[in-house]
């Protein structure tokens, strides 16, 4: 794995920090279709906007794949690596949906995820935003972006 | 006692040692930063704002103006004013002041913002402000605010050709005209320049930093996954979902990489699919690879939605004879194409495209109803032909000239659509461009140095151990990509490549695509070379990045 490359290290973040409580596996598969034909509708309006996203899916062509499930005040986030290479400890933040202030997500006790092999983590969710209000999360690792987990597509029936 | 002084000397040469190595290191790190801080503080401030330490390449290149990186196509890739000014006119009767020029400093950052000042949705962006002088005090909400960019058309390349575009220029004094208007960050090429209008951050806080770019181990470009790598907030992922998404947004574009102007579509939480429409193939070896057909490739199609009529307009060869007029003669031709037999590929190098396009934005406006309400809807459009003009025959070409009279006269019809279809005194429109393009070398006199040559320059002086592994993994025109672990292995450092890349010569990186003239052969290829992670702390830009950086940056800090 090819050294961490240092993050500029400002970021607005919110304070409050909820103890997790998290659970057991059994994690939903989630991610969306879309086979990019047409719509056929055109609707003068748009559907409503998901307010429920509770699993989130990251995948990765280097072989990562993760994900995230909100449990109660907390989340578990489960990394499998297939990549080759050992990666580097896992974080999270998330923007919030209405505003984009970013806060980062303490995942609890992170460490390195060996290849071939999947690891699951405790995770710290701030009070805000709520579930509700997550407009997206973002994988870390060694502290370089990822990029976002997919949420709930609407009409997933999430 | 002759011993005693040996083992003295000894004692103190093993204690000297690493104090003499520390201050090589940075004798050599010195140099580095004198050579970076010897460029214009604007080039360095603008290469910062468009830096990511985890996505960006690790070294920076930077030649003397006019000199450029690039191979291939004429690229429009650095610091420099000639692709980082572009055009900035905000219209709108009722809500934008007539006014003509004004000449305070803006950047694309501050679109977004302002965007929000007009629906109503104030939008703290990371890097950019509300245009408050453009804006008619008091005035209410829009119907419409249109985004239209003129894919390429910096301000120098309207300035070669200043005859070219007098449908623009006669609506400045009805609208706020920014004379001093720039991209904002470096390298300014579509994706990221995009994601900036429509984040209001540059790509140091949006996370696009190059159509090339790094994620953990893989250099991929940035919109492989759709808009998953995109990790700011777009105006328009705030305000449809703020607004329950009754607004009607959409983006009638080209390809994936411009639709970071409007938004993250379903993947933003609460959001919906926004309309999409391009026409990009899919897997293209390149990025902005087009097909004929309007379409959504599979990254992005899950997130957004492709209205299912817009291929059953008339097709682009229906505009044949629209194009072969343009250029003054109606021979069946358009400069190089012959449009009779033009494959619809060739046609996308005619104004053909214009109207083509243009054709579909009153189908979308009038059957998705934009504007119909009182919710104000978000329009974005790219027309991109001047810019494949640029890449393709330079900016300095009679094509480009006809390319944007072409794109100039259209600037009526739009006008005429939104007027029809939103009615008079219902609407925005901010009219800007992405970048400009780089001169010809024949006009510029620029010596152009070839990426290849680059790499190979690196390896055969670097790379010893005879592995397979390469210390290079890319150039681009103002990065270079470092395995860093091979380079490891070969026992170097950034700063030693970087200070060798300093003595090496024009003549020595020449491609040959543009061949260096034999009276520049001798000169440094580069006026500057660094560690990207030297960026933060060079003595030039303390003080100054505050002032002019970000005022939130998203970058993480959780290692």
């Amino acid at each position: 794995m090819r050294l961490p490359r240092h993050l500029p290290g400002r970021a607005r973040s919110r304070a409050a920090i909820v103890p997790a409580v998290v659970v057991a596996l059994g994690l939903a598969a989630c991610t969306s279709g879309g086979d990019g034909a047409p719509d056929e509708r055109s609707p003068t309006t748009s559907p409503p906007p998901v307010t429920s996203a509770e699993s989130y899916v990251f995948t990765d062509a280097a072989g990562i794949e993760a994900r995230l499930t909100l449990r109660g005040e907390g989340a578990e986030l489960t990394v499998r690596n297939d990549s080759g290479g050992v990666l580097p400890k896992p974080g999270l933040f998330v923007l919030d949906a209405r505003d984009g202030v970013r806060t980062t997500w303490r995942v609890l006790d992170a460490a390195p995820v060996p290849d071939g092999e999947r690891a699951s983590f405790e995770v710290e969710r701030s009070l805000v935003p709520e579930a509700r209000h997550i407009g997206l999360v973002v994988l870390l690792l060694g502290g370089e972006d990822f990029g976002a987990f997919v949420p709930p597509q609407p009409g997933d029936g999430a | 006692m002759r011993l005693r002084w040996l083992a003295l000397a000894l004692a103190a040469l093993v204690v000297a040692a690493p104090t003499v190595a520390l201050t090589q290191e940075q004798g050599l790190e010195q140099r580095l930063m004198e050579a970076a801080c010897s460029a214009p503080g604007e080039l360095l401030i603008r290469t910062w704002r468009g830096h990511r330490a985890d996505r960006s390449g690790d070294l920076e290149l930077l030649t003397a103006e006019p000199d450029f990186v690039g191979h291939g196509g004429l690229p429009h890739s650095g610091p420099w004013d000639y692709v980082g000014m572009v055009p900035l006119f905000w219209y709108g009767p009722g809500f934008i002041r007539a006014q003509g020029e004004v000449g305070r400093p803006v950047t694309l950052a501050d679109v977004a913002p302002t965007q929000g000042e007009l629906v109503g949705l104030p939008f703290d962006a990371p890097d950019g402000a509300p245009l408050v002088e453009a804006l008619e005090p008091g005035a209410g909400r829009p119907k419409l605010v249109v985004v239209v960019v003129w894919d390429g058309a910096g301000r120098d390349v309207l300035a070669a050709w200043p005859k070219a575009w007098p449908e623009l220029r006669s609506m400045i004094d009805q609208g706020t005209w920014f004379e001093r208007a720039e991209v904002g960050s470096s390298p300014p090429s579509t994706a990221q320049i995009h994601a900036t209008i429509g984040t209001g951050a540059f790509s140091r806080n949006h996370g696009l930093v190059a159509h090339t770019l790094r994620i953990g181990d893989r250099l991929t470009d940035p919109w492989e996954s759709g808009s998953r790598y995109l990790t700011a907030a777009t105006f328009a992922d705030l305000y449809d979902r703020h607004e329950g998404n009754r607004p009607i947004v959409g983006t009638l574009a080209t390809v994936a990489i411009q639709l970071g102007m409007m938004s993250h579509g379903s993947l933003w939480g609460g959001g919906d699919r926004d309309i999409a429409v391009l026409r990009e193939r899919e897997g293209a070896a390149t990025l902005g690879a087009e097909g004929i057909t309007w379409n959504l490739t599979s990254n992005v199609a899950p997130y957004y939605r492709l209205p299912a009529y817009v291929n059953d307009l008339p097709p682009i060869t229906d505009y044949f004879d629209e194009a072969d007029r343009q250029d003054g003669r109606s021979d069946g031709r358009w400069h190089e194409v012959q449009l009779d037999d033009a494959s619809a590929e060739e046609a996308l190098l005619t104004p053909a495209r214009i109207p083509f396009q243009t054709r579909l934005i009153e189908e979308v406006v009038d059957r998705e109803g934009f504007g119909e309400d009182d919710v104000p809807d978000l329009l974005y459009v790219n027309y991109k032909l001047i810019d494949e003009i640029g890449h393709k025959f330079s900016m300095n070409s009679a094509p480009m000239r006809d390319a944007i009279e072409a794109q100039d006269a259209e600037l009526p019809a739009l006008v005429d659509l939104l007027n029809e279809h939103v009615g008079e005194g219902n609407w925005v429109m901010a009219l800007t461009a992405d970048h400009g393009h780089t001169p010809d070398p024949a006009v510029s006199g620029a010596s152009v140095i070839s990426p290849p040559a680059v790499a190979e320059a690196i390896q055969s002086r670097f790379d010893t151990d005879d592995d397979d592994a390469r210390i290079v993994e890319f150039t681009q025109p103002t990065h270079v990509f470092v395995d860093l672990d091979e380079m490891g292995q070969n026992g170097a450092t950034l700063d030693e490549i970087a200070s060798y890349l300093l003595t090496v010569t024009k003549g020595e990186v020449d491609g040959g695509q543009y061949p260096v003239s034999p009276d520049a052969a001798d000169e440094p290829a580069f006026l500057a070379v660094y560690p990207s992670s030297m960026l933060e702390d060079l003595p030039c830009l303390q003080g100054k990045i505050p002032d002019h950086g970000s005022k939130g940056l998203v970058a993480p800090d959780q290692g």
